[in-house]
């Protein structure tokens, strides 16, 4: 046997604790347990590891028999994941257009409603996969989704209607900024079963204002936090703080107002990582000039806003789990479908016209950009090979990782606080701040801007 | 080290169950498999094992002490591991039988969609 190379070992009050990437468990040991193990690894046969003990390491994947090429196995849930036809996941765009005008946003957006034209090639793709799939999971996205509102109530109860037919699982989430998001809409996209939303505060008033303006300017941010207050009420919300070094210091007060607000323990803020994007495009982002973080400083400052959060209600400490693949950009069976028709494999593509990839109305034909993403192969990558997040990042974001000038953003945090993060959910444990024991978190984060 | 019902040990995150199979083969004192049992479990093993790369037998369960750590070693110098391994590598598992009365083997679960 082996200690795997995911594992990661931490001490907190005492107490050694394990986690392992390949698994995302995180075990406390007893007394004296870690030196047992480390004796028994040493071929020691007096070590002194029980066989429970060893069999739990074993179960956590920290330890493995001496052949077990772990780069291998993580290859294989790539390209399991990649290939998997069983799935189905659509990203739909059902307006281009937004509400907003927000100064950093990376798309070149236009009004543009998505049609019954393209309605109805949606529903032909489904229909199409049913007889393959078993599960399908539909992301509501923009512009602003919600600015097509009809389609996607349309789209929901027929692709509900179908699934059910054929005993297939569905379930939506929807990324909006929120400003629509009145009871009512919140009622609607319940019952279509969008069970997972979130919206984007990028501060408090004053700052979130300036960086997310109504569209021909205005204020937002009030009428977004009136509706969070119900939305909570309807499915799972997290809100989205994007970040660069300008704003990242007013964070606490965005949490101070959200719990004034009795928001606390209802939902979850996190940060995103604000990058400068230059496509080529007149997106706003092209003269968007941010402070931006490292990525290795956006990950000493998420892990300081995770113990601020946590303080607040708004986080739990965790450790991320295992993934097979990165994003939707990597799957072959999930597409994006623009408002138009048009299809695009990464959400940051959207109202490129430079990234589309077909069109819906004849998906099997897509043109040869889709091989680009479909060959994304962080295992070919000397850096992600050695990288102790490859478990649960595999090639981070594949948009940043073949752009030579976004290389650097196509990490995950965890590269650079692993050790701190399980470090905080094992000081959270010792002080009975975190629920023991912890499941292994989903993913209720949408990788966008 | 504590023994083993004094640990405080414990799951903090979980490891994911999905798939997971186990097998448990408790036997008396002196009992021996037939050569043809043997097979039989050996191709149930290795049947689970050929469905799945990420499935992989170790032994985790008996009370087997000091016969575990070489035990477990040989389990994955073996093409089906766990079975040979508790079935007939030099012995250990009589003797582990012998002192803790049952062997157990898990299969690490196998691993779906995130």
């Amino acid at each position: 046997m082996k200690a795997s190379r995911y594992n990661v070992w931490v001490r907190e009050d005492g107490s050694d604790y394990l986690y392992n990437g390949m698994s995302g468990a995180l075990l406390k040991l007893g007394v004296g347990e870690r030196s047992a193990v480390e004796r028994f690894l040493a071929g020691d046969a007096a070590s002194g590891c029980s066989a429970a003990l060893l069999g739990e390491l074993a179960q956590g994947r920290m330890l493995v028999s001496d052949e077990t090429d772990e780069l291998e196995l993580l290859a294989n849930r790539y390209r399991l994941s990649r290939h998997d036809s069983t799935h189905l996941g659509l990203t739909l765009v059902t307006s281009l257009g937004c509400n907003f005008d927000c100064p950093y946003c990376f798309e070149d957006k236009h009004p543009s409603i998505l049609d019954e034209d393209v309605e109805r090639a949606c529903l032909q793709l489904l229909k199409d996969q049913l007889p393959g799939i078993r599960s399908f999971n539909c992301s509501w996205y923009g512009g602003e989704p919600l600015v097509g509102k009809r389609p996607l109530l349309r789209l929901s109860k027929a692709f509900i209607a179908l699934c059910d037919e054929a005993d297939v699982a569905y379930q939506a989430n929807i990324v909006t900024n929120g400003y629509l998001l009145d009871e009512r809409t919140c009622r609607e996209l319940r019952d279509c079963r969008v069970t997972f939303c979130q919206v984007t505060l990028d501060g408090p008033p004053d700052v979130h204002d300036r960086m997310r303006p109504l569209a021909g300017g205005g204020p937002s941010f009030a009428r977004i936090v009136e509706n969070l207050r119900h939305a909570v009420e309807y499915f799972a919300v997290a809100v989205r703080m994007n970040v660069d070094t300008e704003n990242y210091g007013r964070a606490e007060e965005l949490l101070q107002i959200l719990a004034e607000q009795g928001l606390a323990g209802r939902l979850e803020v996190y940060l995103g990582k604000l990058v400068g994007v230059d496509d080529g495009t007149a997106a706003p982002s092209s003269t968007y000039q941010p402070a931006c973080f490292s990525t290795k400083e956006f990950a000493a400052a998420e892990l300081g806003f995770t113990e601020l959060a946590m303080r607040y209600g708004f986080s739990m400490p965790s450790v991320p789990g295992p993934v097979a693949t990165p994003c939707t950009a990597v799957r072959a069976n999930e597409l994006i479908v623009g408002s138009e028709g048009e299809l695009y494999k990464c959400w940051e593509s959207v109202g490129n016209p430079q990234h589309v990839t077909g069109n819906i109305r004849d998906y099997q034909n897509q043109n040869g950009r889709l091989r680009r993403w479909l060959s994304y192969d962080p295992f070919s990558n000397d850096e992600c090979r050695s990288c102790i997040a490859l478990p649960v990042c595999m090639g981070g974001c594949a948009h940043h990782g073949m752009d030579v000038l976004q290389y650097e953003n196509r990490c995950d945090t965890f590269r650079y606080n692993y050790a701190q993060r399980v470090q905080l959910l094992a000081r959270s444990v010792e002080s009975g701040l975190a629920p023991v024991p912890v499941s292994i978190t989903s993913n209720l984060r949408m990788d966008t801007r | 080290v504590p023994d083993e019902d004094q640990t405080d040990r414990r799951w903090i995150v979980e490891p994911p169950g999905r798939g997971k199979v186990t097998l448990h083969l408790s036997v008396g004192e002196d009992t021996e498999l037939t050569e043809e049992q043997e097979a039989a479990l050996a191709e149930l093993l290795r049947s689970l094992e050929a469905a799945d790369p990420e499935v992989s037998g170790f032994a985790a369960g008996g009370a087997c002490g000091g016969y575990l750590r070489p035990c477990v070693m040989l389990c994955n110098d073996l093409i089906c591991p766990s079975v040979r391994c508790g079935l007939v590598c030099d012995g250990l598992a009589t003797k582990s039988t012998a002192v803790g009365g049952g062997q157990a083997w898990s299969l690490g679960g196998s691993f779906g969609r995130p």
